[in-house]
């Protein structure tokens, strides 16, 4: 018997060797709480979280005001990073921090493959 | 003075409040206990956890000397009540420092509060040993305590407003209730501190504003008790 915690885990660890550049990847809950974490720089896991989830909340309600549907998915950018934020059933994020030359389109395509996942592993 | 007690009932008494604050206070020591329990869920560093938990400890300890009209258990009654200011403005502190301006908390920071907090035993030492009579002591502590809680409960208003911001889900809550509570003990002490310098402010009011100040508190750790439990279930479950 595994926990979901170690689930959760080998689930990130799969997404970083699948995805080239991935610096930091976490499952996180709405709240902002750490559920796992893996980290090639030296990343507050808690603040990452927490600031992780406040954004995806507000650009959620943002685009729930805006069209009326809520968001599955939130990617930003800055000229060395990238985040992409995906939401994982009803109550988590997956939160991945990338380097810039990781290809946006894999890194969706690899984030959405392992949300699937993670949400069968939650229920 | 004793027409004043009778129109305004501005004596302080055990009754009812007294008992009511008793069980809110210690309810809320016993859900901070579970809550760091599961610290590990929130890992924003030992200290901010510790000062949590002491000034809840320290405020139910404070509450039970209501029992009592020594006024040497006054006087520590009050000592409590300032260590346990100090200890919940450090907590709520510290937190902004970890999360909101993203600081990693050093030595001195950690120890900072504690020394601050022993320097009021001392005091009431060096005033007793100074031939300073025992409810002047107390008059004087009560003064301290009524400082400490309006300037700490000042900075948690800031930090807790400032925390929100950053926040998402029941953490909005948390710091919000925090907020309300630390808005409820500025008012209490206000109040009791008028009173001191002679401005008639009704027991009752006092104990109403004191008796929301720990329900507004035993709300905000309530609901970290809750979400920190709920996600220890959802991580530590069991899959096969």
């Amino acid at each position: 018997m595994v926990t979901k915690a170690e689930l959760y885990l080998a689930a990130l660890q799969e997404l970083v060797g699948s995805t080239p550049d991935i610096l930091t990847s976490s499952i996180v809950s709405l709240d902002g709480l750490t559920m796992a974490n893996t980290s090639k720089e030296n990343v507050n896991k808690d603040a990452f979280a927490a600031y992780g989830a406040a954004a995806y909340r507000r650009s959620d309600d943002t685009m729930f005001e805006l069209s009326g549907e809520h968001a599955d998915m939130l990617v930003f950018v800055s000229k060395n990073h990238r985040i992409f934020s995906a939401l994982v059933g009803k109550n988590a994020l997956i939160i991945v921090l990338t380097g810039n030359s990781a290809d946006i389109g894999a890194v969706i395509s690899e984030l959405r493959k392992t949300a699937v996942k993670v949400e069968a592993l939650m229920k | 003075m004793s027409g004043l007690v009778e129109q305004y009932g501005i004596e302080e008494n055990t009754g009812f409040h007294v008992i009511l604050s008793n069980l809110i206070w210690w309810s809320s020591v016993i859900l901070m206990i579970t809550a760091y329990r599961y610290r590990d869920m929130w890992k924003v560093g030992y200290a901010p956890w510790a000062y949590l938990f002491s000034g809840f400890l320290f405020f139910g300890l404070r509450e039970l000397g209501h029992f009592s009209t020594s006024p040497v258990i006054g006087s520590l009654r009050y000592i409590f009540g300032i260590c346990s200011a100090i200890f919940m403005t450090s907590a709520f502190v510290l937190f902004y420092m970890v999360l909101y301006k993203r600081k990693i908390i050093n030595g001195i920071s950690n120890y900072l509060p504690v020394s601050l907090a022993m320097v009021f035993p001392f005091l009431m030492i060096y005033l007793y040993f100074s031939s300073t009579g025992m409810n002047d002591i107390k008059t004087i502590l009560s003064t301290l305590e009524s400082l400490a809680w309006m300037l700490g409960s000042s900075v948690t208003i800031y930090t807790t407003f400032m925390l929100g911001t950053r926040a998402s889900g029941g953490f909005v809550s948390v710091f919000m209730f925090s907020q309300f509570s630390a808005f409820a003990a500025f008012t209490w002490k206000l109040l009791g501190l008028l009173e001191l310098i002679s401005w008639s402010v009704p027991y009752s009011i006092r104990e109403i504003i004191e008796t929301l100040f720990g329900v507004f508190a035993f709300i905000s750790v309530y609901l970290l008790t809750r979400m920190l439990t709920r996600l220890s279930r959802d991580i530590h479950g069991h899959k096969s």
